[in-house]
């Protein structure tokens, strides 16, 4: 396979990813921000930090919904927009075509400009509905992907991909709030707090999930195990890891050849899959996290040069 | 008088539209519209939108396509088809001879200033030999009917003519929404196209391949108007579809960039106009192309198609040419006539054509795609007086041809049936034989009386059927 | 004569550069005036060794760096007998029609100034006898100086300034001819003058013009006469940018030094025999 190709499907669906996860985490924005007792400031900075253009805003201003959701939605000029993610999504798939069968690139394709025609005031007013039908666009090409696509070591850069954005995201919207999960911010108790698990819980879709695995209550430790740690949720890290693991093994076999990214991604895995949220609260979240995403990071490097990504 | 596609002598349904006819008083004007809308949506979402013969405008646009299909009986079919495989082999012929000893020109039957002078003409290709001895692989020949028997080839395409994916799209739509015409009229199939293009290449490996050679689509990138084709074609196929990054050349052999190292290329279908192939060979400042490619290929370690320097074939000043190419090369008449065209580079043209260019339309040389044209009989003064100065700076840079009544085919219009000027582009294949499939693009000028088909300028598309 | 040439062209690149490709015309034909007895090109050490006639008939290579590289040496070398043939190259086969080269190019376009000029030497005895004096009032009246002109100065600015170096010379010689209507082209080579000291450490050009009945003739209006046994021909273009010895693109990198050394000497006539029993 054209190593470009193998490129464009890999980041095409980090793109669609991208996309999905940002309409999440507005919607979780939206969520905490009209919570009692929560500073409207606080909530649309995190959603700001966790895309990482939390420079756009300024240090020290009030970042209103109004702005994130032109930033976040509708500029194009912002990389990691919805708007941009979904044209690079498309340009991507458009360079790939050949790979891909009529239904994804109908999926890419339809409505790629619908976000072209809104304004500021027009997104806000139909904000919910914006933000649905960005999911059903990621779902529908994962839909599309998992019904049709062959395969073939394309469809495993396209998974990679999809796996290495999915567990950044986690990660990234974990350590945003790692605060509120930090054991001693529980003694603080009391609602907010609860609705802020509750809240990145929503974000990752994963609030009934949660429930079935733990019942109703909500502890941090709980919370911690469930998204960095749960094997069977699919928004989890270690599921992430698990899926990159299990990609990297199979291009390692088409290829007949493994590649550092082999080792790390089940490094990963290992170092993951042998701890609780109790090891991980001693090292501490917040360097937790930050070790995985510098792995994460890493593992991309790699994958690149391994297939020799231009 | 216009030639109506659809009546014959006496304002009678042609035999071969009687099925057309029959259909669109079944379906009904309304109905019609109803399933064009279908056609088009389909067409959206599957994303085929590109303008055709890189007219430039907006590549993401849709060409309005007509449900009308345009038709042409077995027996007109068998003198088009001899006339486009005759013009095909002859201004093959005619590369090569240009290219090593230009008996023709020595024969002073072709001036030899419009051809070497002439930036179509390649002087890297000079002495050079490619695989079959095939400079033009994919010609495209675009015809004119002027009357029941009358057919005149406006121009010919040697580099790499677009638009072959309507022909298949057309056809293909038109099968899944009214298969029930297919079942009524025995039309000849168009769909074994890409294995016929995939042969033709195949044909032509060069020397250093061995074993079943890897054929490539080359691609100038997924901006480039016609993308949709490249990947069209690749995908249908079964090749790799490339970009020159992709590309690279070493020891003499051409190598994809692939997840498991490089992997050898013997046929390239490039799609990218002969400047922007190599940097080495033609422009130096192409930020495009493959560095090393044309030695490689004059090395005979890879097969172009078309050859770098095919355009000079179908250079309009060349063009005039043809017939007697085709006596030259093959001793025999041109099936295909040309349209009468006056040269402004020789005085008495010049002169005829500066008296009548309210009647003429003109053309300029080296220009492609309806752009740089002046229709007469549809200029303003000023427009004609501008024009006139162009011409008279450079004579030898335009041509002329009267304006030619096209014929017009049944057409979807708001409230019924209307009548649409139509032209015509056959593709034929050229490798170690000629093939040509029955069909071909039909592009129809919508606009009530104009005969302008190009799609920048609201031309658009039918189906082609060749009945048998 | 016995002409011994080293020619060695060096690319230092400030940071290392990748994606370098370079097409090479470095490699002398045998042909009626000259005999190559032994001839190799090297880059950075590994010889060139796969090469193909281009479309002028002369010999082409293309060298690839493998990976990312902060220099490149190119080495030229060998031993050519020549003998004077009075300038006049006899067609081989396969070459193209001399009537290409009545083509325009950006460097060697005739403006009025050039074409009235040409008119000067225009004689009635043919083109031959146009060509000569054309030969003479291009030595006489650009002055060979260096400095003042660069790769990329026109014949039409070269003449203006009624002065520049044998490339600027011949690029005039050749508007000119073309504005007669005689076909002509720019060459490469080497020059081996022991009256012209200048010229050593650097390549040499000059100029061809077509004549019916004789074939290319050379023409070198910086010694104002025709090539004789002391020139070695490389290449032929266009003009001085087409028929480059070596063209080179590069898809990394900052800053490029370039430098260039040609070492030219003649040698003992009668050397032949052992250095080909050596071989």
């Amino acid at each position: 396979m054209l190593s470009r190709t193998a490129e464009n499907l890999f980041w095409m669906a980090r793109y669609m990813e991208r996309a999905e996860s940002t309409a999440r985490l507005l919607t979780m924005g939206q969520r905490m921000a009209i919570l009692p007792g929560a500073t409207m400031r606080d909530e649309w900075r995190s959603v700001a930090q966790v895309t990482d253009c939390e420079e756009v805003f300024g240090k020290d201003a009030v970042i209103r919904e109004a702005d994130v959701v032109e930033h976040l939605i509708l500029n194009p000029d912002n990389p990691s927009s919805i708007r941009s993610c979904l044209a690079m999504a498309r340009q991507n798939g458009k360079s790939v075509r050949t790979a891909l069968t009529q239904e994804m690139w109908e999926s890419l394709n339809e409505g790629w400009r619908k976000l072209e025609t809104y304004g500021v005031v027009e997104a806000r007013r139909d904000f919910a509905e914006l933000v649905d039908w960005v999911k059903n666009r990621a779902m529908m090409f994962r839909g599309a992907t998992e019904s049709g696509h062959l395969r073939n070591e394309g469809h495993d850069f396209l998974r990679t991909g999809g796996a290495l954005e999915r567990a950044q995201m986690t990660l990234r919207l974990l350590d945003v709030k790692y605060y509120v999960l930090l054991p001693e911010t529980e003694v603080i108790g009391g609602h907010r707090d609860h609705y802020q698990w509750t809240s990145v819980l929503h974000a990752l879709s994963g609030s009934r999930a949660y429930h079935h695995v733990y019942g109703g209550s909500y502890t941090p430790a709980q919370i911690t195990d469930f998204i960095m740690l749960n094997r069977q949720f699919p928004r989890s890290v270690l599921y992430c890891f698990d899926q990159l693991a299990y990609r990297l093994q199979r291009l390692a076999h088409w290829h007949g050849q493994r590649t550092p990214a082999n080792l790390r991604s089940e490094e990963m895995v290992e170092t993951l899959s042998g701890a609780d949220s109790g090891d991980i609260f001693r090292k501490g979240l917040h360097e937790t996290i930050q070790g995985k995403l510098a792995q994460c990071n890493a593992l991309g490097v790699e994958i690149a040069e391994a297939y020799h990504f231009g | 008088m216009t030639f109506s596609e659809m009546l014959g002598e006496r304002n009678e349904i042609r035999d071969c539209y009687a099925v057309v006819q029959q259909w669109v008083e079944e379906t009904g004007i309304e109905g019609l519209h109803r399933r064009l809308g279908e056609a088009e949506a389909i067409f959206r979402r599957i994303g085929i939108t590109f303008a055709v013969y890189g007219e430039g405008g907006d590549p993401e646009r849709l060409i309005p396509f007509d449900l009308l299909p345009r038709i042409f009986t077995a027996l007109e079919w068998s003198r088009l088809e001899a006339g486009i495989r005759q013009r095909a082999a002859a201004l093959n012929a005619f590369l090569l001879d240009i290219y090593h000893r230009g008996e023709i020109i020595r024969a002073g039957i072709v001036p030899a200033d419009i051809v070497y002078q002439n930036k179509a003409y390649k002087p890297e290709m000079a002495g050079f030999t490619p695989p079959g001895r095939v400079y033009s692989h994919i010609v495209g020949i675009d015809i004119v009917r002027t009357g029941l028997s009358d057919f005149m080839v406006l121009e010919d395409n040697c580099r790499t003519p677009s638009g072959v994916s309507y022909m298949l799209e057309n056809r293909e739509i038109m099968t899944r929404m009214f298969p029930e015409l297919f079942v009524r009229e025995r039309v000849a199939p168009v769909d074994n196209y890409p294995s016929q293009l995939l042969r033709t290449l195949q044909e032509v490996a060069p020397p250093a391949c061995d074993g079943v050679p890897t054929v490539v689509v080359l691609t100038p990138g997924s901006f480039n108007s016609a993308y949709y084709e490249h990947s069209y074609l690749a995908d249908l196929m079964g090749v790799e579809l490339v970009e020159p990054a992709d590309l690279v050349v070493d020891e003499g052999l051409v190598y994809m960039q692939t997840t498991s190292g490089p992997k050898r290329v013997d046929v390239i279908y490039r799609r990218i106009d002969d400047d922007f192939l190599d940097p080495l060979a033609f422009r130096p400042d192409s930020m495009l192309g493959v560095p090393g490619l044309f030695n490689a290929y004059r090395g005979g370690g890879v097969t172009l198609c078309s050859a770098p320097g095919a355009g000079i074939a179908d250079d309009k000043a060349v063009y005039v040419y043809v017939p007697e190419m085709i006596r030259f090369y093959l001793g025999e008449t041109a099936i295909l006539q040309n349209v009468p065209t006056y040269q402004c580079g020789k005085p008495d043209d010049y002169a005829y054509v500066m008296e009548r260019l309210a009647e003429l339309v003109v053309k300029e040389v080296h220009g492609s795609g309806g752009y740089g044209m002046l229709i007469g009989t549809q200029a303003s003064k000023a427009e004609i007086e501008t024009y006139a100065a162009r011409i008279r700076a450079n004579p030898a840079e335009f041509i002329a041809q009267p304006t030619l009544d096209l014929s017009t085919s049944p057409t979807l219009g708001p409230s019924g049936l209307v009548q649409r000027h139509v032209d015509f582009r056959p593709y034929c294949l050229v490798g170690k034989d000629i093939r040509l499939v029955p069909g071909g693009l039909t592009r129809v000028a919508l606009t009530e009386g104009s005969l302008v088909v190009n799609s920048s300028q609201g031309g658009g598309v039918k189906d082609t059927w060749v009945l048998r | 004569m016995r002409i011994s040439i080293r020619h060695e062209t060096r690319y230092d690149y400030a940071e290392p550069a990748g994606g370098v490709v370079m097409r090479l015309r470095l490699k002398p034909a045998s042909s009626n005036a000259q005999t190559v007895e032994r001839w190799s090109v090297s880059v950075n050490g590994k010889p060139v060794e796969r090469w193909i006639l281009n479309g002028y008939g002369d010999a082409e290579a293309v060298w690839r760096a493998g990976s990312r590289i902060e220099a490149v040496t190119i080495v030229a070398e060998g031993d050519v007998r020549t003998v004077d043939a009075a300038g006049i190259l006899r067609p081989t086969d396969g070459a193209p029609r001399p009537a290409l080269f009545l083509r325009h190019t950006p460097l060697a376009e005739a403006d009025e100034a050039i074409g009235a000029f040409a008119e000067r030497a225009r004689s009635p005895n043919g083109p031959l006898a146009s060509l000569h004096l054309l030969k003479d009032l291009v030595h006489d009246e650009i002055v060979y100086r260096a400095g003042v002109t660069s790769m990329e100065t026109t014949a039409a600015d070269a003449f203006a300034l009624k002065a520049g170096v044998c490339q600027d010379q011949s690029q005039i010689f050749i508007a000119a001819a073309r504005s007669l209507g005689i076909p002509a082209r720019y060459v490469t080579g080497y020059l081996q003058d022991p009256e012209r000291p200048d010229d050593e450490h650097q390549g040499h050009a000059w100029a061809e013009a077509f004549v019916d009945g004789l074939g290319w003739i050379g023409f070198d209006c910086t010694l104002g006469r025709c090539p004789m046994d002391g020139h070695v021909r490389l290449a032929c273009g266009l003009d001085a940018a087409d028929a480059a010895p070596i063209r080179g693109v590069m898809l990394l990198g900052a800053e490029t030094q370039l430098s260039h050394d040609v070492q030219i000497e003649a040698l003992p006539l009668d050397g032949t025999s052992q250095a080909q029993t050596q071989q």
